[in-house]
C-alpha cells in the first residue's frame, strides 16, 4: 500500500514537473517567435520611413492621429528603441491581444497630443526588462513621419491592473508598460521629453 | 512508526493544499450577484488634486449581471437593448458616448447627486450590473468630464476577490485660457458592413459636450463622409449614429479627428424580424446572438492590458513536482530499508 502511494507520488510528481517544463518551452518558443517578427518589422518600417522622407506630404495642422503605414496587414506607428535594453522594437498603432503577439502596441493617446501610452507582452525581447529601466535612462521613438523624439525615463512603478487612469491621464510624455512576471501587476515606466 | 505518522500527515496536508490549490483556480472565484454595492465618485482637480463641490453626475443603470460558471456577465436591460450597440467590449471607449446620447435622448430613469464639499458622490445600494456615468452640471472653468462606464463588482486580482465598493476618479480638467478663438475639426466616415442592399442615408449628430449641436445626413452623395471645420477647441466634440436602421449594429472607430461609423448587418435581428426562417432546427437550437456570454474584457473591464505570459505555473508546478517526487522517493526507500529489517 505504502508503496503504491510513493509510486502515485512520484508519478504526479513527473507530471508536474513535465507540465511546468513544457509550460516553460512553449512561452520561450513564443517570445523568440516575437523577436524574430520584431526585427523583421523594425526594418520594414525603417525602410517605409526612409520611402516616406521621399515624397511630399501636406501636413494638417489639426491633425492630432499620427501617421499610420501598413506592413502585413497591420497598421504602425513608429518604432521605439530603449539604448540600455537594447531594445529596437515596432509599435502597432491599434492593441488587441493577437497584435500584441507580433509587437508592443499604442494602447493610448499620441505623441501629438504628448500622452502616448505603449503596451507590450512581457516576453524577455519585448518588454520583459522594462523593470530594469531607471530614472534618466533614454528612450527613444521615431514615429512614420520621420521624427526622432527623445524621452527620459522619470520613474519605474508597480500599477494594479484596474489603475487605467493612472496610466491614461497621467499627464507623462510617454508610458511604457507590461506585467510583471506573474502578471498580478503592471510594471510602468513614465517617461518625459528630453531636450 | 513514529516516521510513518509524520509521512501520512505531511501527505494529508500536501494533498489537501494542492486540491484546493486546484479547485480555488478551476472553479472560479465566487461572486454573489445579488449582493448590493456602491459607486463613489472622488470629484477633485486632476492636477492640483483639490476637491471640487457642486459638480452634478447621473447614474443609469444600463445592463443586469449574471452568474457565468467563469464569473460574471452582463446583459443590456430594457429599452438599452434597442440601443443597437454590441456590449462585447465594455471598454470599447465610444460605449458611453453612443448610451449617453440614447440615455438622454430617451429620458431614460437616472440618479443624480451633487458632489459635496470633500469632492465626494456616493451611489449606494446598487444591484450588480453596469452603470454609466455622466456629468451634467460641473464648475464653469472645467472640462465636462466624458462619460464612462463601471461595473458592479470588479475583480481585484490583488485580492483574487470581487469588490462591490467601486471608487471612480473622473478626469477634472480646467479648460485650456490658451485655446480661446482655437479651433479643431471633426470629420466622419460612414461604412457598411452588409452583404444586402443598404439605406440610401443615414443622419448622425455632432455633439457638443453630450448636446446635440447638428444633424447632418451621410449618403452616396456625399461620399458616406461629413467634416466639421471650425469646431471650439474649449468643448468636447462627439458623432454619434442618431438612428441605427432596422436591422443593424452600430460600432465605432476613432482617433483624435476622424470618427468611423460602421453599420454591420445584425445577425440576431434577421432571425426575429423573419420569423418563418427561424423554424428550423438549426436556428431554434442555436443560441440567441443577444444573449452570447460576453469575453473575459466583458467580466473583467476597466483595467489595464494582461500583457503576461502564463508564467506562474512554471515555479508552482515544478515545486509542487518536486515535493511530491521526493515524498514519494522516501517513502519508496525508507519502506525497503523497513522491510528489510523485517
Amino acid at each position: 500500500m505504502k508503496r503504491k502511494i510513493a509510486i502515485s507520488l512520484m508519478t504526479v510528481g513527473v507530471i508536474f514537473v513535465g507540465f511546468s517544463m513544457g509550460l516553460l518551452l512553449y512561452n520561450n518558443h513564443e517570445s523568440s517567435k516575437a523577436q524574430e517578427s520584431s526585427e523583421v518589422l523594425v526594418e520594414s518600417i525603417r525602410l517605409s520611413i526612409a520611402e516616406n522622407e521621399l515624397e511630399e506630404s501636406i501636413v494638417d495642422p489639426f491633425d492630432e492621429e499620427m501617421t499610420i503605414k501598413e506592413i502585413d496587414g497591420y497598421g504602425y506607428i513608429g518604432y521605439i528603441s530603449v539604448p540600455v535594453l537594447e531594445l529596437d522594437l515596432p509599435v502597432m498603432s491599434d492593441w488587441d491581444y493577437s497584435r500584441l503577439k507580433i509587437s508592443p502596441c499604442r494602447y493610448y493617446g499620441s505623441t501629438k497630443t504628448d500622452n502616448l501610452v505603449i503596451a507590450a507582452h512581457n516576453y524577455k525581447f519585448h518588454f520583459g526588462y522594462l523593470g530594469h529601466l531607471q530614472p534618466g535612462d533614454m528612450v527613444i521613438f521615431t514615429d512614420m513621419d520621420a521624427n526622432i523624439i527623445y524621452y527620459t525615463v522619470d520613474s519605474v512603478e508597480l500599477l494594479q491592473p484596474t489603475d487605467v487612469d493612472k496610466v491614461k491621464d497621467s499627464g507623462d510624455d510617454l508610458i511604457l508598460y507590461t506585467c510583471t512576471y506573474g502578471g498580478a501587476k503592471r510594471i510602468v515606466v513614465r517617461c518625459s521629453y528630453s531636450e | 512508526m513514529k516516521f510513518k505518522k509524520t509521512v501520512t500527515r505531511l501527505l494529508s496536508i500536501l494533498i489537501v493544499s494542492v486540491f484546493c490549490f486546484t479547485l480555488f483556480f478551476v472553479s472560479g472565484f465566487a461572486v454573489d450577484i445579488n449582493k448590493n454595492g456602491s459607486i463613489t465618485l472622488h470629484v477633485a482637480d486632476s492636477e492640483e488634486k483639490i476637491p471640487l463641490q457642486g459638480a452634478t453626475f447621473r447614474l443609469y443603470l444600463f445592463a443586469a449581471a449574471h452568474k457565468k460558471s467563469d464569473g460574471v456577465g452582463y446583459e443590456y436591460v430594457i429599452p438599452y437593448d434597442n440601443c443597437n450597440m454590441d456590449m462585447d467590449n465594455l471598454q470599447d471607449p465610444y460605449l458611453p458616448v453612443h448610451l449617453a446620447y440614447f440615455a438622454l435622448t430617451h429620458s431614460l430613469p437616472y440618479t443624480e447627486i451633487t458632489s459635496d464639499a470633500k469632492g465626494n458622490i456616493v451611489f449606494d445600494k446598487l444591484l450588480p450590473g453596469v452603470y454609466l456615468i455622466l456629468a451634467t452640471d460641473i464648475l464653469e472653468n472645467y472640462f465636462l468630464p466624458s462619460p464612462f462606464v463601471v461595473n458592479i463588482p470588479i475583480y481585484n486580482h490583488e485580492e483574487e476577490s470581487w469588490e462591490y465598493d467601486i471608487n471612480a476618479t473622473p478626469k477634472m480638467q480646467i479648460r485650456y485660457e490658451d485655446v480661446q478663438g482655437e479651433y479643431t475639426y471633426l470629420s466622419v466616415k460612414k461604412q457598411w458592413d452588409s452583404d444586402e442592399e443598404i439605406p440610401e442615408k443615414i443622419t448622425v449628430s455632432l455633439l457638443r459636450d453630450l448636446q446635440e449641436m447638428e444633424r447632418i445626413e451621410l449618403s452616396e452623395e456625399n461620399n458616406w463622409y461629413y467634416r466639421w471645420d471650425k469646431l471650439d477647441k474649449q468643448y468636447t466634440w462627439n458623432v454619434v449614429e442618431n438612428a441605427v436602421p432596422d436591422g443593424y449594429k452600430v460600432s465605432y472607430d476613432f482617433s483624435s479627428n476622424a470618427i468611423i461609423i460602421t453599420n454591420t448587418k445584425d445577425v440576431e435581428d434577421e432571425t426575429t424580424t423573419m420569423p418563418d426562417e427561424t423554424t428550423t432546427d438549426e436556428a431554434s437550437s442555436s443560441p440567441d446572438e443577444s444573449t452570447t456570454v460576453p469575453d473575459e474584457s466583458t467580466t473583467k473591464p476597466d483595467e489595464l492590458i494582461d500583457t503576461g505570459q502564463l508564467n506562474w505555473p512554471v515555479p508552482v508546478f515544478s515545486t509542487a513536482g518536486l515535493v511530491l517526487f521526493s515524498i514519494g522517493w522516501i517513502m519508496l526507500k525508507f519502506g525497503k530499508k523497513d522491510e528489510e529489517t523485517v
